[in-house]
């Protein structure tokens, strides 16, 4: 066993850096134990008690440094020292500048970014109502795009926003665009002068683009979540949203969309849009109830963005859908298949015939554990590709929606489902019409016209409004094959 | 007509918590996005997010506001040293205060109790420390934490009747608060020594020490703690682990007025050399700040801010603002550190003392960044420390406007632990200590980080929640 040691004399270091050292040193093969201090008379009597106190170390002052080191045998001993002073003199690598950690909560987030106004949430349902409370607290207006928050805490959420002037957006809110931003699934589309406040997330994008198919722009698409104008919740984000469009200068008409909604606060909503004194068309699907006469009443998407583009002065553009003789009549009935909810609600009433059948792949029993078909529409698609072998399927009826947050080339991938469906029909015989529309602008990231050719390309009937692509669908199984 | 809505008509941004995608598409438009590092709060356990739903409202920031905006405002000034028995509220002949949450003598660790031990010795309660353990285990001493008398003590805390106690003046709220005179490093009592010489000191500080710098304080008007501990973060303390500047400083303001005592010369020599060779000499004065301020805070009716985090060696127990004196305690843990020669973590005692009390007003592990020298206990590069003091931000509801960090352009120091987002972000306090040895008496055997155990805050805002109506 070998003792050595080291002092040097007036050269401090710092006791932290020492004890690190000394950490360092006694993981080191044959050493027993060891210590670098400074020599003061406490760590005198502690390297004395440890056994550790060379003779030169008995004479060092607090102002000298001294490492000592018992080993198994003295070459340990001695690469001890010799590392002891290596690590004295070591300095860390210089880095760079420290870069902040990512923020771990929304209002950490909301304290770093000075002109944060908006917290977008699409945590996972269990855990959205806690961060969209607390976003409100951090003072931000939320876009709740989670779903299954229970209903208690929507009412809860929007009351205490309306008391502190933020807007709850949602949730299960899956679109707004503000002041030309959008938030969520949002189609880019032109800036103009008509308002919308919708419970209903594809339609308002159908809405949205229409006006921008139409020839006039949006001042803000505010999304409410789908069960706003539910008797539950009372029309809360919706009440609060027709306000401020009201007092809003960009906006010179409103409009509202919606799933079928509670017949009193139906009543409630439309009357606090007359209240704003802007000219009103309400689309509210499947709602028969009796509307104020300043309000203009239409039964579907494109008759609210038709109805819109009016109330603003202009005249709408023409849509122009593909004849129904161009085709032969299908045998069979309409699949629809739909990406959208309100898409398909709306083509379900269009078509209004026993029979056919729809499916809403947006709905909770098929994104459980999966992603939203906007964003991944595979098993949509595979249903399509599915149809081809259904003899009872005479018109395949389909949405493809475009815009932020959606697939990055929904057609391309719908096409080639269309073209697999296309051919099992034909293998057996049958005549299958594949009928379609997509939810876009010319100025969304994937570009409606390329998606637009992509599936007439495949043999799709591309219709410029999901109403139309519906009455297209309806026109084709309404006779008999005539060829 | 009224104006018109800010949300309509000005520029967004936006923070981003949940599917990237969307935040993608807000920077593919040019917005600007913070995105949020978002994991499920404690755990992925839905019934604790439930219960943070329902404390994020009004009452409680509001409550945290009038907290943090104490606890801030605080002017703590050290004015005075008076024998405990005649300043601290509820203090007997019979009362020995610890650190930490209150603690039966059965649960009691080796250090406190043999802190407990000597004080009785001190005290002339007993003359053996056979005889010592016998009273203090027989149920006829009032065992309390000091948190329950304003005061705070480093380690095992001890403060019997007859130990002189700086008295900090809260000059902003009017409360005051109370610790010990620290003893000096190596075999001391509040590591739990007892020995001849560690009495001998006692007795000297409360026959000498006390008396010297109580008159000095008195004659000097009072020491500004709030400028001097400002003043020692920006020269490397943290004063917590480290009070070596803020120790020199306040030595620096009491020396002209020790200095004209009428003492014999030998006397006023031991003072300087004792006070000028205890590098702590500072901690259990900035404690006492600490804890004037802290107490200011406290009794806010739904606060969810911290008031108190405490360890008795046993225990780690946390108080807050709005749910007055009830402790929530978990396993206190052994910190994580470096050890002087001859000691292991084998031998550490789990984590003790009040010291914590300054974390828990936005200084110690908090202000970590303003002292690179300890930054080996944190990782050992200055930007571990760094990362470590701005961790602390997203779990607290301020920053001090006193307390500046000048590695972090002169931003203040995170303050006003909040039990919310301590549960929300998962991330917990971060505080700079001593390890003390687990027997009573070896003293210090290194130093370290420490964290409290979850569970505190767990419980703390489960009871938060039941008292919402």
């Amino acid at each position: 066993m070998e003792l050595i040691g080291l002092v040097r004399r007036k050269a401090y270091v710092d006791s932290v850096a020492l004890m690190r050292v000394s950490d360092q040193l006694r993981a080191l093969p044959g050493v027993l134990s060891a210590s670098a201090v400074m020599a003061t008379d406490l760590n005198r009597e502690l390297l004395a008690d440890a056994g550790l106190l060379t003779d030169d170390a008995k004479t060092a002052a607090a102002n000298d440094l001294v490492v000592s080191v018992r080993a198994e045998t003295r070459e340990a001993a001695r690469a001890a020292l010799e590392r002891a002073e290596a690590l004295l003199a070591s300095r860390r690598a210089e880095e760079g500048p420290v870069q902040d950690a990512p923020p771990r909560s929304l209002l950490s987030a909301g304290r770093r970014s000075a002109g944060a106004t908006v917290a977008l949430i699409s945590v996972p349902g269990p855990y959205a109502a806690a961060e969209a409370h607390q976003a409100l607290s951090a003072g931000l207006h939320v876009f709740l795009f989670s779903d299954n928050v229970p209903v208690s805490e929507e009412i809860a959420l929007k009351r205490r926003g309306a008391a502190r002037g933020l807007l709850v957006m949602g949730p299960e809110c899956g679109t707004s665009i503000i002041n030309g931003v959008g938030l969520g699934f949002a189609n880019r589309v032109r800036r103009g002068d008509i308002g919308l406040v919708g419970a209903s997330g594809t339609g308002l994008q159908e809405v949205t683009t229409l006006i921008h198919r139409l020839g006039a722009g949006i001042s803000h698409a505010i999304g409410t979540g789908g069960r706003d104008l539910d008797a539950a919740v009372g029309g809360l984000t919706t009440l609060q949203a027709l306000e401020w469009l009201g007092r809003d200068v960009a906006t010179r008409a409103i409009v509202i969309v919606s799933k079928p909604p509670s017949d009193a606060v139906a009543q409630r909503v439309l009357a606090a849009a007359v209240a704003t004194g802007k000219p009103v068309v309400a689309c509210l699907l499947g709602w028969k109830g009796a509307t104020p006469a300043a309000v203009r009443a239409v039964a579907t998407l494109e008759d609210a963005a038709r109805g819109a583009v009016e109330a603003v002065g202009r005249t709408p553009l023409a849509l122009v859908a593909p004849p129904p003789d161009l085709a032969p009549r299908a045998r069979g009935t309409i699949r629809g298949l739909y990406t959208g909810g309100s898409l398909c609600e709306e083509a379900e009433s269009i078509i209004s015939a026993d029979g056919h059948r729809f499916t809403d792949f947006g709905s909770g029993e098929y994104t459980r554990g999966r992603p939203h078909p906007m964003i991944d529409p595979g098993l949509r698609n595979a249903a399509v590709a599915a149809a081809g072998g259904d003899a009872s399927v005479g018109v395949v009826l389909v949405d493809v929606v475009l815009g932020y947050g959606a697939h990055a080339n929904p057609a391309g991938a719908l096409a080639s489902a269309v073209a697999s469906a296309r051919a099992g029909a034909t293998r057996s015989g049958r005549t299958l019409h594949v009928v379609g529309h997509v939810v876009g602008t010319d100025d969304d990231p994937q570009r409606l016209p390329e998606q637009e050719a992509m599936l007439r390309e495949a043999g799709v009937l591309v219709c410029p409004s999901n109403r139309l692509a519906a009455e297209l669908a309806r026109a084709l199984v309404g006779a008999p094959d005539g060829s | 007509m009224a104006a018109e809505p800010a949300l309509l008509t000005g520029r967004l941004g936006v923070v981003n918590a949940g599917v990237d995608l969307f935040a993608d598409a807000l920077t593919a438009q040019g917005v600007a996005v913070t995105r949020v590092d978002w994991r499920p709060p404690a755990g992925g356990d839905a019934e604790v997010s439930a219960l943070l739903a329902h404390l994020w409202r009004e009452e409680a920031d509001a409550a945290n506001r009038e907290a943090l905006g104490r606890l801030l405002a605080a002017q703590p000034v050290l004015v005075d040293v008076r024998p405990a028995i005649d300043v601290i509220p509820g203090m007997t002949r019979d009362t020995i205060l610890h650190a930490g949450p209150p603690i039966t003598w059965e649960r009691m660790s080796g250090p406190v109790r043999g802190a407990m031990i000597g004080a009785l010795l001190y005290e002339r309660r007993a003359s053996t420390a056979e005889a010592a353990e016998r009273l203090a285990a027989s149920g006829t001493m009032t065992l309390d934490p000091c948190h329950h008398h304003a005061a705070v003590g480093p380690m095992a805390g001890i403060i019997t009747a007859s130990m002189p106690v700086l008295i900090v003046e809260n000059r902003a709220h009017g409360n005051r608060a109370y610790s010990t005179i620290n003893e000096g490093l190596g075999r001391v009592l509040r590591y739990g020594a007892y020995a001849e010489d560690v009495i001998e000191r006692l007795r000297w500080i409360e026959a000498t020490l006390g008396h010297a710098v109580g008159a000095a304080l008195r004659a000097s008007g009072g020491i500004d703690l709030r400028a001097l501990i400002a003043q020692a973060l920006q020269m490397g303390d943290e004063c917590h682990n480290r009070n070596r500047a803020a120790s020199a400083l306040l030595i620096k303001a009491l020396a002209p007025h020790l200095a004209a005592l009428d003492l014999p010369a030998a006397e006023r020599a031991r003072i300087f050399a004792f006070a000028g060779g205890n590098e702590h000499f500072f901690l259990n004065v900035g404690m006492a700040a600490c804890k004037a301020a802290t107490d200011a805070a406290h009794g806010v009716p739904h606060s969810t801010m911290v008031t108190t985090m405490a360890r008795n060696g046993t225990d780690f127990g946390i108080r807050l603002s709005g749910l007055g004196d009830r402790w929530f305690t978990g396993p206190s843990e052994t910190p994580v550190g470096l050890y002087f020669s001859g000691f292991s973590a084998d031998d550490a005692n789990p984590d003790v003392g009040d010291s914590s009390i300054t974390e828990t007003a936005g200084i110690g592990g908090f202000a970590m960044a303003a002292a690179p020298a300890i930054v080996q206990f944190v990782g050992g590069a200055p930007a571990d420390a760094l990362r470590a003091t701005r961790l602390m931000y997203e779990i607290t509801l301020g920053e001090s406007d006193v307390y500046r960090l000048p590695t972090l352009d002169f931003r203040g120091t995170p303050t006003g632990i909040d039990v919310r987002l301590v549960m929300q972000t998962g991330v917990l306090p971060q505080i700079t200590t001593g390890i003390a040895h687990r027997r009573a008496g070896i003293g210090q055997i290194g130093a370290g980080v420490v964290k409290p155990p979850m569970a505190c805050f767990e419980a703390a805002l489960r009871a938060l929640a039941a008292t919402r109506p």
